[in-house]
């Protein structure tokens, strides 16, 4: 079944681009992070980012709602540029703040370790960004949290707290906080690596519905399969470059890069 | 044992009561809010608000509240030709204001430091999500970071509520006719000081662990999220 969109999305070549990323650079102190990023991404895209700990994949995600304020490069989101410039004597500086907001509204991002927040329960964590930052309608932001928590499995949930809930509810409750934004794009930072084994199907189970659905995603997964049969594109960093990347069929076959191979293969 | 002085002496305790709750709670209301730009300042980059609260902190946390008391008391006589002039003496002349004045500027002081640690132990994450989500500065701190800190800090703050319900004896020796204000004037004409002070004591239980039973309830409430009930 993923196999068929992955084939829609290949043919439909004049999709709107959604995700434009250029000369993309961050060092922490003396360690140099990103060298040169350069990706972008169309609307309906699912790519996953893959490598090694360490090769700079969460740096990168975060970098694309500015979470992270990278040193040099360009981003374009939904067309908008990312109202970052970069001066001499004071660093990387946000030029407009009212509108970096108002592009984040238009990017979820799901967390390795959810990031709920725990004093507010479920329904409320949902709701508090549709409202304060969109402006949306109580009434409507409530019945827009109940559409995703049925899709999440989790209404039943709605009054619990973060903390009485397993990681894998947490991870889904997660996910639909960032879908109740409607967002353009998802950006999921190993949004499976903190979960007991077997709850990493459930929340795997969501994420490919909203693949099927042709959101938008950027995933940093160390799940192959996810990377191999949900994904439409494939990511390889390493050290701070995407050292290969292509459809799943040239990262896992035998074209890709040696490192890239030896790293599917480990 | 002599109990006719002190219920002869009724009326001026619960007027006494009215006074120690009055300044305690007025000086904590004020100071509980007013603790906040000093914590966010604490926090600041920006050296002057850095200094100048971090100057304000240590001076009232470093020094002893009476003598706070009389500098503000009997120092602002020495201003009072300054003060005329800005139409503060009519304020600082009266012992109830600089009570109140002081005890607020000291309270500030130490919730400041209980908001500060508050916010600074919500874990980076957790703001990381906000920002995401796109809130503003401002919303972050009113809808994440000051709840969050609340219940971090509450039982904190209970702490410098019971103390600061005791503190507030101290402004008796400028003639403000608090409990322990009360106390020594019926001790004192009637000669009973033993019974007074004991008196005196036994109120300041009652308003102690009254705001205590009642710090139970607020904390339940705030910390209802770490209720672990596997539903
Ligand atoms: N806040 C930070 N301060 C210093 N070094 C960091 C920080 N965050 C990440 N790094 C370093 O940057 C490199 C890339 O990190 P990261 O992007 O998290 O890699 P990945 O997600 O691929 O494991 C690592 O070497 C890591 O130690
Ligand atoms: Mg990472």
């Amino acid at each position: 079944m993923s196999s068929i969109i992955n084939d829609e999305r290949k043919s439909n070549a004049d999709r709107q681009e959604q995700l434009r990323v250029s000369g993309l650079y961050k060092s922490y102190g003396d360690t140099p992070v990103l060298h040169g990023v350069n990706v972008s991404a169309c609307a309906g895209d699912v790519i996953s980012v893959i490598g090694s700990s360490g090769s700079g994949k969460s740096t990168f995600l975060r970098c694309l709602n500015l979470i992270e304020t990278p040193e040099a490069g360009e981003i374009f989101m939904s067309g908008e540029k990312l109202p970052i410039s970069y001066d001499h004597k004071r660093g990387a500086v946000i030029t407009n703040k009212n509108k970096l907001q108002q592009i984040r509204s238009k990017v979820g991002m799901v967390f390795q370790d959810f990031n709920l927040w725990p004093h507010k329960t479920i329904y409320e964590n949902l709701v508090l960004a549709p409202i304060k930052v969109k402006g949306v309608k109580k009434e409507v932001a409530y019945a827009s949290a109940d559409h995703y928590l049925n899709k999440t499995g989790l209404y039943e949930k709605k009054d619990a707290y973060p903390g009485q809930m397993s990681g894998g509810q947490q991870q889904r409750a997660a996910i639909a906080r960032a879908l109740c934004m409607e967002p353009e794009i998802i950006l999921f930072d190993e949004p499976t690596s903190s979960l007991d084994p077997e709850l990493v199907g459930e929340v795997l189970l969501v994420m490919k519905a909203l693949a099927d659905e042709g959101r938008t995603m950027i995933v940093v997964t160390h799940e192959m399969a996810f990377a191999r049969e949900v994904s439409n594109r494939v990511l390889f960093f390493r050290n701070g470059v995407i050292e290969d990347q292509g459809p799943p069929s040239h990262i896992f076959g035998e074209n890709a890069s040696d490192a890239c191979t030896k790293f599917v293969n480990a | 044992m002599n109990i006719n002085a002190i219920i002869e002496g009724l009326p001026r305790f619960i007027d006494g009561v009215i006074i120690t709750v009055t300044y305690a709670g007025g000086s904590l209301l004020i100071g509980f809010f007013m603790a906040i730009p000093v914590a966010l300042m604490r926090s600041s980059r920006n050296r002057f608000f850095y200094w100048f609260s971090t100057g304000y902190v240590t001076f009232f946390r470093g020094t002893p509240l009476l003598a706070q008391l009389f500098l503000v008391y009997y120092g602002a006589g020495q201003f009072h030709h300054e003060l005329d002039v800005i139409g503060l003496w009519d304020f600082f002349r009266e012992p109830w204001f600089c009570a109140i004045f002081t005890l607020t500027l000291n309270t500030t002081a130490y919730t400041s430091e209980i908001w500060r640690g508050g916010l600074q132990a919500i874990p980076k994450a957790e703001i990381e999500a906000a920002r995401a989500c796109g809130l503003s500065d401002f919303q972050l701190l009113r809808h994440i970071m000051f709840p969050r800190a609340l219940g971090i800090g509450w039982p904190a703050y209970t702490n410098e509520v019971v103390y600061q319900i005791q503190a507030t004896s101290l402004v008796s020796v400028i003639s403000v006719m608090d409990i322990t204000g009360v106390a020594r004037s019926i001790a004192s004409r009637d000669f009973v000081y033993y019974e007074a002070f004991l008196f005196a004591a036994a109120l300041y239980l009652l308003l102690v662990y009254g705001f205590i039973a009642f710090s139970r309830l607020v904390e339940k409430k705030l910390h209802r999220h770490l209720k672990d009930t596997t539903t």
